[in-house]
């Protein structure tokens, strides 16, 4: 199960940022979710969402001994981790990075997305 | 013999310089430039003061061949002119002499001087008077920027006066700013990226102080004329030390503050911070093997590959983007990074533009070679070299094969880890 997202559609609302963070941490900032907007700087209306992708071969967390399954249900990650990522997927902010758990099977950046950018897919 | 370097009562005792006659010393006359020594030769007749200082000393007690040989004198920059016909007064605020010989050679002579270049004295009225003020060898010593620099070797006796302590912290391997680090960071905080250049040329190691001065100043960077960093900047990236000098300016972030829009790419809040880091690094250290092979590299191939990580954090992915549409957003964005970065300095036009075509025409190359061809319109472009030079540094940055098609479009020596006695088969292009 990942979620799947469609750049073009993406309006650059950045609920699904705010959801994130208050679903997980009780906090609205869009920092500290696993989810985040890119816009570029030429001030054009194109956005693309990123987030972890949820990869069968994990190379986040090559060299280390950890359950894979127990790992994807985390939300806090280390920085560390972040840096292995071959797609820059992950938020971070000082030594912690946000790593999208998928809600624990229920998303809630989907309930929000008017535009049907993010999808469930299996 | 001298003015005491100090008014009359303030100091009791005027400074005494360390001098180390011929034979506790290993310049020789023969190492030093002919012309250089017939100019300190006629001073020295003419009963002045004739020294050669700064990098030419420190380079011929290093045992390198120096670049280029400078003299100080007591004799004003007129009465320099008068005593060689070959000679030209130049610089309106800093005036210095100019003697010219055969082949292109100057040789720059100087007065000796209490105050540096670039500190600025003002008057009331907020105008800045002319720096042109005549002083002492030993104060000339002093407003000299860091102790392995201050050193001055005498015509008339051939043994080496040193004021400032810079004999010493030669034999320790050390870089020291000459009086408080605090203060000459102050004056003129070029003398950072001065400092930095020093320390990677020659390999030594930073004094702890001065190391500890920059972190405090770093940010004092901004306030100086953008054409005198820009000066330093261009002087750094081509002496041939760029990947230990920038690794140098990224710990003490130095470079943060020069270019604050880099902290997209290798700040703290970047994910990739240490990768961006390392690639950066990486490029600069095969572009140093190449100047070191070929003396230079161009500038633009420079100021290209000074941009990549940057222009590689801001541009997001566009997948959905078509052919065509997917080229204008490129332009737009290294042109964006391109004014960003390098305008506020005003870097050469002409570099800046073959920069940016160099950094549009990567990714048509990258297409180009996939289809297994270089068409005819890219390689009769003027900045086509450049543009493979790029390319193959990038290529080998990322650890990423160039295929044999590009390398038979050039000169097969263009990069030094290209394979070296390439099999040249029929030279055949695709037309489109």
């Amino acid at each position: 199960m990942r979620l799947k997202v469609d750049p073009p559609k993406c309006s650059g609302c950045h609920l699904c940022e705010i959801v994130c963070s208050l679903f997980h941490i009780n906090l609205i900032n869009i920092e500290k979710s696993a989810i985040r907007i890119k816009k570029d700087d030429l001030d054009t209306s194109m956005n693309t969402p990123v987030l972890c992708r949820q990869c069968n071969e994990m190379k986040c967390l090559d060299g280390e001994e950890a359950i894979k399954d127990k790992e994807k249900n985390r939300y806090l990650w280390n920085r560390v981790r972040a840096e292995r990522c071959p797609f820059e997927a992950l938020s971070v902010v000082g030594d912690i990075a946000y790593h999208c758990d998928l809600c624990g099977g229920d998303p809630q950046c989907i309930k929000v997305c008017t535009p049907r950018a993010i999808s469930l897919t299996r | 013999m001298y003015q005491s370097l100090y008014p009359k009562g303030d100091q009791p005792n005027p400074l005494t310089p360390l001098i180390i006659p011929r034979s506790e010393h290993p310049i020789s006359r023969k190492r030093i430039d002919e012309e250089a020594l017939k100019v300190l030769y006629r001073l020295h007749r003419h009963g002045f003061l004739a020294y050669l200082v700064g990098g030419s000393v420190r380079d011929l007690l290093l045992g390198k061949v120096p670049r280029d040989f400078d003299v100080a004198t007591n004799a004003h920059p007129h009465e320099i002119n008068t005593l060689f016909r070959n000679s030209r007064i130049i610089g309106r605020r800093f005036r210095l002499v100019h003697v010219f010989f055969k082949g292109g050679k100057i040789v720059e002579v100087s007065t000796f001087r209490s105050r540096s270049e670039f500190e600025e004295v003002q008057t009331e009225d907020g105008n800045i008077i002319r720096t042109d003020s005549f002083g002492t060898p030993a104060e000339d010593a002093l407003r000299r920027d860091i102790t392995i620099n201050g050193l001055f070797y005498s015509i008339s006796d051939f043994s080496l006066i040193d004021y400032v302590g810079g004999m010493a912290d030669l034999k320790r391997g050390v870089i020291r700013t000459i009086g408080d680090p605090d203060e000459r960071f102050q004056q003129d905080p070029v003398r950072m990226i001065r400092v930095i250049r020093h320390a990677s040329r020659t390999g030594f190691s930073i004094d702890d102080p001065t190391y500890r001065a920059i972190l405090r100043h770093r940010d004092e960077i901004q306030q100086c004329p953008p054409s005198r960093i820009r000066d330093e900047f261009l002087r750094d990236l081509k002496e041939g030390v760029v990947q230990p000098s920038f690794g140098l300016m990224l710990e003490t972030g130095l470079l943060l503050s020069l270019f604050p829009d880099f902290q997209r790419a290798f700040g703290d809040r970047s994910p990739q911070k240490e990768r961006n880091r390392q690639f950066f690094l990486s490029l600069f250290g095969l572009a140093d093997q190449l100047m070191n092979r070929d003396g230079s590299v161009a500038e633009p191939v420079l100021l290209a590959l000074f941009l990549t990580p940057f222009i590689q954090a801001i541009t997001p992915d566009h997948p959905f983007l078509g052919e065509k549409e997917r080229y204008l957003y490129r332009m737009q964005t290294n042109r964006l990074a391109l004014h960003q970065i390098l305008v506020p300095f005003s870097f050469p036009r002409g570099s800046k533009e073959v920069a940016f075509q160099i950094l549009l025409t990567q990714p048509s190359l990258e297409r180009a070679l996939q289809r297994g061809g270089i068409p005819k319109r890219l390689r009769i472009k003027k900045y086509f070299r450049e543009a493979v030079v790029l390319y193959g540094i990038l290529a080998e940055a990322k650890r990423e094969k160039v295929p044999p098609v590009l390398r038979n479009a050039v000169p097969w020596d263009l990069l030094p880890w290209w394979p070296k006695h390439p099999k040249r088969g029929h030279r055949r292009f695709n037309r489109y």
